[in-house]
């Protein structure tokens, strides 16, 4: 693993005890895992196709649609018909907590590459209206691959900058925010990601965050629901931007997300307690950080 | 630039796909068409439309690409004929390897006299190719080859 003393002096402090199992769980690649689709295919007709490959699989505890397999079957007809999609077993619990509801209109505001985007859709089963914003318009292309891809017919793309999307003025019943990050909890995959760590470029993302949280947040409607998530570990990216969103927008009330079998820990500040920190070795899989918040209605008096 | 297909335009489409494949189109959907130079791309969008939401932001994408009408031929696209299950013309039964074979971009053997766009399926698995005389050749785009 690469050297990066200020990543490492952090991390120390941030996880104590656990930082020696953290640390390590970086050496390993996350087990691979695939969401069945369920606009095409249902969990037990992409369990024969992986059986007749001879991949092995397992059933993954907190998502319905989600396999371990023990190799990522990347090349099979059914993988380009849409029937499943590869993706990180940690991230599909960031659809599932904000658990869309076919009918309801649901915006992603950093969307691509679009595995959360496509599992939104599958959840919505194909109604209700999908907003999947990006701003990068490279990143567009795989974007509407993958919406293409997973039969998904209910979304619509737009590439607006999200810091400024709450000025269109239009409200959403539920909002996923899964934004740019430093990625600690995909440093696994990529050397990079240690190597180009540093507490400025941290600062810099936690200040961008911010500014994306709360124009997610004044997009809800009321009683809506935002989901904010990171791949990564610092509490500046995490606690601190939800304790922003608590401190400065109006009516917000941190929610606890309930997931069986997703090994997690809790926020690491007395506010942010009911979120849920998910390092790499908890479950075999990336790191990620969850948060749910809901705008409620204003008290009225009578 | 896309645009909301018309009543007429509508019934043109569904005229269409009926002749070809004998599949009636749920016209209680939307549908959007786009012009490009290869034809006119077809996409159907089935969750809530709110015209107000595109006057106020700008999209790039609505939708799933359905088909492509290419003068007077309809060509759906993998996923189009994948929502197409109840089609019934131009429909031919094949197996898991002419089907792999197609998603490879290669050609198989034309068996039967069949012409034309057809569709291939080999249980819930499709593809699409067009027909001539002694092969039927692969119509899956580039991106969704394996």
């Amino acid at each position: 693993m690469i050297y990066n003393r200020e990543f490492e002096f952090y991390h120390q402090k941030l996880l104590g005890r656990e930082f020696e199992e953290f640390v390590d769980s970086l050496r390993f690649k996350p087990k691979s895992a695939i969401r069945v689709n369920t606009l095409k295919a249902g969990v037990e007709r992409v369990e024969k196709v992986l059986y007749e490959n001879r991949i092995e699989y397992a059933r993954i505890p907190w998502c319905p649609e989600g396999l371990w397999v023990d190799l990522e079957p990347s090349s099979l007809v059914e993988h380009q018909l849409g029937f499943y999609y590869i993706q990180d077993a940690v991230s599909m619990a960031v659809s599932l907590a904000l658990d869309p509801k076919p009918g309801e209109e649901v915006l992603d505001l950093c969307a691509a590459p679009g595995s959360k985007t496509t599992h939104l859709a599958a959840l919505m089963q194909n109604e209700g209206c999908l907003l999947a914003n990006e701003q990068d318009y490279r990143r567009i292309r795989a974007l509407v691959y993958n919406i293409q891809r997973c039969g998904v017919s209910n979304a619509v793309i737009t590439r607006q900058d999200g810091v400024k999307f709450d000025q269109f003025g239009v409200k959403f019943d539920k909002i996923l925010l899964d934004v740019p990050c430093s990625d600690v909890g995909r440093a696994m995959s990529s050397r990079d990601v240690i190597r180009d760590w540093s507490k400025g470029k941290v600062i810099r993302l936690s200040a961008l965050q911010k500014r994306l949280a709360v124009a997610a947040y004044n997009c809800l409607k009321e009683e809506g629901v935002l989901v904010y998530s990171t791949c990564t570990t610092s509490i500046e990216e995490n606690e601190q931007v939800v304790e922003h969103i608590l401190d400065s927008c109006k009516n917000a009330r941190l929610e606890r997300i309930k997931l069986s079998g997703l090994q997690s820990k809790k926020g690491l500040t007395d506010k942010t307690f009911d979120c849920l920190r998910i390092l790499p070795h908890y479950n075999n899989t990336g790191g990620y950080f969850i948060a749910k918040i809901r705008k409620c209605a204003p008290f009225k008096n009578k | 630039m896309r645009r909301e297909l018309d009543h007429r335009e509508l019934e043109e489409l569904a005229g269409l796909v009926e002749r070809q494949f004998g599949f009636s189109l749920d016209k209680k959907m939307k549908y959007f068409a786009k012009g490009e130079k290869e034809g006119k791309k077809i996409f159907l969008f089935t969750g809530n439309w709110k015209p107000e939401t595109e006057n106020r932001i700008p999209i790039e994408w609505a939708g799933l690409h359905f088909g492509t009408i290419i003068g007077d031929t309809f060509q759906p696209s993998l996923d189009g004929a994948f929502l197409m299950q109840k089609a019934g013309k131009n429909i031919l039964q094949a197996n898991r390897q002419e089907v792999e074979e197609l998603m490879k971009g290669n050609e198989i053997e034309n068996s039967g006299r069949h012409a034309g766009v057809v569709i291939l399926r080999h249980k819930d698995l499709v593809c699409v190719g067009v027909a001539k005389e002694g092969e039927i050749a692969s119509l899956t785009s580039k991106s969704r080859l394996i």
